[in-house]
Order: structure tokens, then sequence, then C-alpha cells
């Protein structure tokens, strides 16, 4: 008995990429038994997407069905869920998600705006099986509107949402945020499901929620719309800087690309830096004898900044700004964040078996608490893992009734 | 009695929180109904004085940032520095379902009015701590502003990041733009205070919710890239593509900006759409682009050809028509973009809201939409303390004498 308070909500999961599936990865893992609905006639990228070419450029395996459940994309956002195998082209199909609906707590869907219309699995359609269902539809755009119908991806919802335009070198082009813009999309799709779900405990009213991919990001940067109302200006790209604090940027380190960020927003912690660095001849230079001066002379500062760090580890950087109150934290790689000590301690890597090799890691819930302390993680499910499992003991379904589905091609 | 209409009405929460992240939180819960109440100190919050603001000139009450992170709070000052003040925050969180805050770990309790004590008193309490590491770790005490924190999660290192960032290889990597990573940190911080809320409400039990903000941004937005290292062998950084195999994610220059797209090369009906858009390829080649491997292995081609086609075109006509060919596309939005965006308009996402010093201005609202509730115009967000005398007085029972001795002695 887990004890977690979203233990016994049941979520019918029909999203596909990957900002859906994060959403529904986050209430797997708060304890919501999560029933992902695949089909080999529409089979989610993510379990067929390459993670990209190895740095000493071996090749990856080609695409294949058969590597569906290996693929690293596919894992790390799949934890905690079950996968049925259902054909939704197939009226048979559709009636079998109907009925494990209306059994149902939750759905999640992010298909293009009218394709659950399509399907009769509309709000309206499930709502009249289920009336406290909650449903939660995410897209790009959101359900209405001129281009409710349009296309969106990570990259489109960074850059429609504004973020993409503050992103960047000062003297070079936008910079996308790469799958992150899904990753974030999901994490707060999951917070309106929440809210869903509080609403439902307190009053046993379901809901509908559209979730807007683009606006996701739009409410992060909020400011800037006030900026351009304020000022008529639409905010530029500065690289690490930042508008007030100097010296404010990564420097180079000792070592194959490695980097560390330093923030300064004191005299004091200026002069800690100074000290630090060994670089008492900076206090007297009128270039950054001032906060202002700071930031207006900041390439030049970068780069006596850069020169000092070179000769020093990243963590080795850190430790001495750290011990000396000035906030510098390396700009860690992967590799790092994997080894490092702080990450460790806190429990942040989690061992799942994988499928077929071993062992695989992946990161826990993003946050910590004694409600969600229980928490156990479940690998990512094969396809149609748990199709048998399902149907039998949720839908109560016997052998031969499941038999005759599978000659009917419903459950491919 | 009347059924509440959004998830957290009557839900109470206190927020003692600075700059973007907690603040965030805090307009998350307000945006769903909770009755925030914003404890500043005297001097006010510091994002009062970051800006930006109207033709530049600091003030106050017109800090953009500032008056879009707090909106929908009641605004009180109290100085913790003060024993008197730490009894007003005492008493106030007596009528408190939630506590938000961002103090450095250990720094309340030293005052005697961390978590521990504050349960003793109200065992339900759900208190939301946010801050750089989280409450344990050899990293709890590093001091880390939002550069820092951004670059802890690891997705700084991969930044920038799409088709071509190999050529930034030798540079440093780059910060999101804009407070976006620390307002996300916010948004995770406020699902898992509707998480423990939930909890709160189900079983009357509170807890101590443990934010790290690098576990917030790593475990989400980092997720994917990062646990390829432990499990692939791969450290991503900017140096790698985005490597999302036959997606191909790429900025057209436009003659106004860029337009980004998201390519799904192995898509016949997509691209059967995009050569009768385009009109290219024609002729002989159009039977060898047939083929969805040589589409693959001709991805920089196609691409370039795409790009000239986007060459002469705005941003706007590009998104609408790539769109109008079933392409993934979506400009590189400027917030003047955004504020005209007909969309975002349509869907109502700006809302009004007037400020006695700031005046009226169009403030980004939720990022979703709960079936039979249109998105709400906020109250503005609050003059400093300007509620000390609803809370102090009338609710609080102090005197008008009283409350001007707290003011006179800085208690408040």
């Amino acid at each position: 008995m887990r004890g977690l308070v979203f233990d016994g909500i049941r979520v019918v999961d029909f999203t596909h990429r990957v900002i859906g599936p994060f959403c529904t990865e986050l209430l797997g893992m708060l304890g919501c038994e999560v029933i992902k609905i695949e089909s080999s006639r529409f089979p989610d990228r993510t379990r067929v997407q390459q993670p990209g070419p190895r740095r000493d450029g071996t090749e990856q395996s080609p695409f294949a069905l058969s590597y569906y459940d290996l693929i690293s994309r596919g894992q790390a956002i799949h934890l905690n869920k079950k996968s049925i195998r259902v054909n939704l082209q197939q009226p048979a199909g559709r009636e079998l998600v109907r009925r494990l609906i209306s059994v149902s707590d939750v759905v999640v869907e992010n298909f293009s705006p009218g394709v659950m219309e399509r399907l009769e699995l509309s709000y309206e359609h499930l709502r009249a099986l289920k009336p406290d269902l909650i449903m939660v539809s995410i897209s790009g755009m959101g359900a209405q509107g001129p281009e409710a119908s349009y296309r969106g991806a990570a990259s489109t919802f960074v850059a429609q949402g504004g973020i993409a335009h503050l992103t960047g070198y000062r003297d070079g082009g936008s910079t996308l945020l790469g799958v992150s813009g899904d990753l974030m999309g999901g994490t707060t799709a999951c917070f309106a499901t929440v809210a869903a779900m509080i609403h439902r405990q307190r009053t046993q009213e379901g809901m509908h929620v559209d979730v807007s991919g683009r606006e996701c990001h739009s409410s992060l940067i909020g400011e800037v719309f006030l900026d351009y109302q304020m000022n008529s200006r639409n905010g530029s790209r500065m690289g690490n800087h930042d508008l007030a604090m100097s010296p404010h940027n990564c420097y180079r380190c000792k070592g194959e690309d490695k980097w560390i960020s330093i923030s300064v927003a004191t005299d004091e912690e200026w002069k800690a830096l100074c000290q630090v660095m060994g670089a008492d001849e900076l206090l007297t230079d009128l270039r950054f004898a001032d906060p202002v001066s700071r930031w207006t002379n900041q390439d030049a500062l970068d780069q006596l900044i850069g020169r000092w760090t070179a000769g020093y580890t990243d963590y080795e950087v850190m430790e001495m700004l750290q011990r000396a109150g000035v906030a510098a934290i390396p700009s860690f790689a992967a590799d790092e964040l994997f080894h490092d000590p702080h990450l460790r301690e806190r429990g942040s890597w989690v061992v799942v078996e994988q499928p077929t090799q071993g062992q695989r890691y992946d990161l826990r819930l993003p946050w910590r608490s004694p409600g969600t302390s229980s928490i156990s993680y479940q690998r990512a499910p094969l396809f149609g893992e748990h199709t048998t499992q399902v149907l039998e003991e949720v839908l109560g379904l016997t052998k031969e009734e499941i038999a005759s589905l599978e000659k009917q091609q419903v459950l491919i | 009695m009347n059924l509440p209409s959004w998830p957290l009405d009557g839900i109470k929460v206190v927020e003692y929180a600075q700059f973007v992240s907690g603040p965030f939180c805090g307009k998350m819960l307000a945006e769903l109904g909770a009755e925030v109440i914003k404890i500043e100190p005297p001097v006010g919050d510091v994002s009062r004085s970051r800006g930006p603001f109207p033709g530049d000139s600091p003030h106050p009450e017109k800090s953009a940032l500032f008056l879009y992170l707090n909106t929908n709070k009641l605004g009180i000052t109290l100085n913790l520095g003060n024993s008197a003040g730490r009894k007003l925050f005492l008493d106030l969180l007596q009528d408190a379902d939630v506590l938000v805050e961002d103090c450095a770990p250990g720094f309340l309790d030293e005052l005697g009015i961390g978590y521990k004590m504050l349960a003793k008193r109200k065992p339900k309490l759900v208190m939301t701590s946010i801050t750089p590491f989280g409450q344990s770790g050899p990293y709890r005490d590093h001091k880390a502003y939002y550069l820092n924190t951004f670059h802890a999660g690891g997705e700084g290192y991969c930044m920038p990041t799409y088709e071509g960032s190999s050529l930034y290889a030798d540079r440093e990597p780059l910060r999101v733009g804009a407070f976006a990573g620390e307002a996300f940190c916010g948004q995770v911080a406020a699902l898992a205070t509707a998480v423990a809320i939930m909890r709160q409400l189900a079983e009357g039990v509170g807890e101590h919710v443990d934010i790290s903000k690098q576990e917030a941004l790593l475990h989400t937005a980092g997720r994917i890239d990062i646990s390829l290292y432990p499990n692939e062998g791969i450290i991503k950084s900017r140096a790698t593509l985005s490597g999302a195999g036959a997606m191909e994610h790429t900025m057209l220059e436009c003659m106004d900006g860029s337009v980004c797209v998201s390519l799904d090369l192995d898509n016949e009906t997509l691209w059967r759409h995009l050569v009768d858009g385009m009109g290219w390829p024609d002729g002989s080649r159009v039977e060898a682009f047939q083929d969805p491997a040589y589409r693959r292995n001709h991805a920089k081609e196609i691409l370039a050809h795409i790009n000239v086609w986007a060459n002469g075109k705005t941003k706007n006509e590009a998104y609408h028509l790539l769109q109008s060919f079933g392409v993934t596309a979506g400009g590189v939005e400027t917030a003047k973009d955004i504020l005209n965006s007909p969309q975002l308009n349509a869907r109502e996402y700006f809302v009004q809201a007037e400020h006695p010093v700031a005046g009226t201005l169009a403030y980004a609202s939720l990022p979703f939409e709960f079936s039979g509730r249109k998105r709400r115009r906020p109250a503005p967000a609050p003059l400093l303390g300007q509620h000390n005398g609803l809370v102090f007085c009338q609710r609080m029972g102090h005197t008008e004498e009283a409350v001007a001795r707290f003011r006179a002695l800085n208690v408040i």
C-alpha cells in the first residue's frame, strides 16, 4: 500500500510525442494508474526517435519497430505507465476505450483539435458517459481559435511563446530550447490536471481542461508584454548577460568544454571575486569601480575573468568562489550531473530495470515531500505489454472475448 | 452554500518570497482562486527595483516584473528580523493553509519560525520552500542567482540548440531569455503545492515541500537529454546536433525575422502537400524524393530550398503558408507579435487590469482554460503594504494606533 493521494485514480492516456506523455508520466509518478493507448497503426514517435549521433561518431541503430521499446527518449518519459494496444480506427476499438473511460477518472490527449471529436471521444461524448470525468486536451494553440488546427511542437511553442526571440548570443540569432519546450509545457499541463482533480475532489464536478503549448511559454515571461505596452520595445538577446548584474556570464575552465557560471549582484561580492582571483588591481580599475561601470565594461571584464577561470576546473572555481560568498556554479554537463555528489545525496537518480539490458537510470519526481516519498519507479511499458491484464482486470473481459478482439484486429 | 467555482477557492496562502520563482508559484495559486497574502519586507520585493519601468524610470509601483508576477495578491509588509514581526507572522499563519517561502535553508529555523515550529502550531500546514539546491545536500548553502540555477539544471550546457548549433561549439553555453527558467521553477513549485493541497484536503495532513530549483529544471526540462549520458554514453551539448532523427528542426530566415519549422520527413501526406505548395521538387527529382530514405539523406537540401522559399516572405506569410501545407511551423515571435496574435486574442489570453499607479495594462493570463470558465481579469499587484490595514486591523484585530507603532518600529 503506497499511500499516495493519487492511488486509485485511473488515467486513460491518448498522448503521444512528448508534451502529453510527460504530463501523464508525472501523474503516473504521483500514483495514478496511467493506461497508455497505443496502436501499431500510429506508433508514438518517442518510441522510435533516435537520441542522436554518438560523440565517437558511431552509427546508432536504424529505425525499426523492434527498437520500439529500447529508445532512450521513450524510456525517460513513459515511466510508471501501462500500455494497451487498441486500434481506434475500428468501432470495436473505440467502444473498448469508451468502456475503459467509463471506469476511469481522467483522460489526457494531445491530438490535433478535432481528432477526438472524429473518434466520438470528445469531452461532450465522454461526459455523457462519465459526468465527473476530467479531460485534459493539450495542443500547440489551444482547442479554439482561428489557428486551433495548426500544428505545434516543442520548438514552435518556445518560438511562438516569445522565449526564442529573447534567447541567444547578443550577436547571434534566436535559439530554441530543444525538447525542453515540451517538458515544460507538460509540467504546466500536469498542474492544470491536478487543479481539476482538486476541484473534483471538492465539488464532484468534472472539467475539460484546454492547455495551449505556446501560452505555457508566454506565461513564463509575462513582464515582457508589459514592457512592450510601457515602452514599445520587444527586448533583445543578451547571451548570458543581465540588464543590471555584472559580471554575469559563463567562463571557460580547465578541461574539455567545461564552463562556470558566475553572477555578481553586490559590491561586496565583486570585492570577494577580485580577492579570490588575486586581482586587487581590478578594485581600483575605474572601468569596474561601480555596478554601472562594471555593466558598461562587462565585455572587457568577461575576458579578464575568463583568463583566470581557464586555470582551474569548474568544480575548483565553484569551491573557491562559494567559500568567498560569490555565486558560482558550473554549467553542468550530463556526466557531471550524473556523478555530482549533491544530486547523489538528494537521490535525483533512480534505477529502473530496462526491458532487455539490465538497468537504466532516470530522474525522479522534480521535488521532494513526505507525501511523495513512497513513490516507486517502474520502467516504461513495452508496447501493448498490459493489454491482457487491463482488459481482464479493469474491464472483466474473458479470454474468449479478448481472443475475439484480437481476431478482429482491434488489439493491434 | 455556494459551490466553489475555481479549484482553490477558499484556500488561504501566505507568500513570503521575492523576485520570480516564489511569486510565480503564488501567482499560479491565486489564479486558481486561492487567496494569497504576499508578505514583503518593509523595503519591498526586490523585483520592484528590477523593472522594466515605463521610460526606464525606476518606480517601485511601476516595475513590469513585479506587476506581472503579483497580480491577485493582497500585499502586506513584515520585518521578520524583528521579534514583533515574527509574532505577527505566526499569528497570520494560524489562519493559513499554505505557506510559500524562499528563504535560505535554515534561515527561518534559526529565527524560531521554521517548519517544525509552524507544523506544531498548525499540523495541517503545507509549507513549500523554494531554494536553489533544496533543504539538504552538499550544495544546500551554495549561493546561486538565476543564471547559476539555470546552468545548474543542465540545459544551459546544451544551448544554443538547433540545426547548426555546432557552429557555436567554441562559445559559452547560454541561459534562457528573460527569467523563463526561474518562472518555470515557480511552476514546478505550484504543481508540488497543488499535490500537497490535494493531500491536505483528502487526509487533513500537512507537509514540508522541498523545491530545489536545480531539480525543478533538471528533472523536467533536462529529463531526456541528461539521462542520455548514463544510459547511452552521450553527453549532449551545443556541439552535438539536436538529433531527432527524421524530424528536422530548423530556422527559416524571412524578411522580418525567423520562423522555426519541425519537419517530419517520413510523413508521405505532408511531403506531398509541401511539394504541391512549393512547387518543388519538380521534374525528374519528384520521384526520387518520394522515397523517405532519400528525403532523410537529402534533408539539408530540402531545408535549404525551403529557406530560399521563405526568404521572400514575411514571418506571418511563411507561417500561415507552411501550416496550410501541413508543416509544423511557428514564427519566432516578439512581444508585439504575441500581443497582436489573432489566436491569442480569440482566446482572450491577455486580460486587462487597472493598477492605481501603473495604469491599465494587458496581462498574460493562465495558459489553460477550464470548461465553463472564462479567463478572469486579475486584481492588480498590490501597492507596498496596501493591505496592512485590512490584514492587521480588520482581520487580526490590531488598532490603527498599534499598526502605526508597528510601522514606526520597523515591525512592518
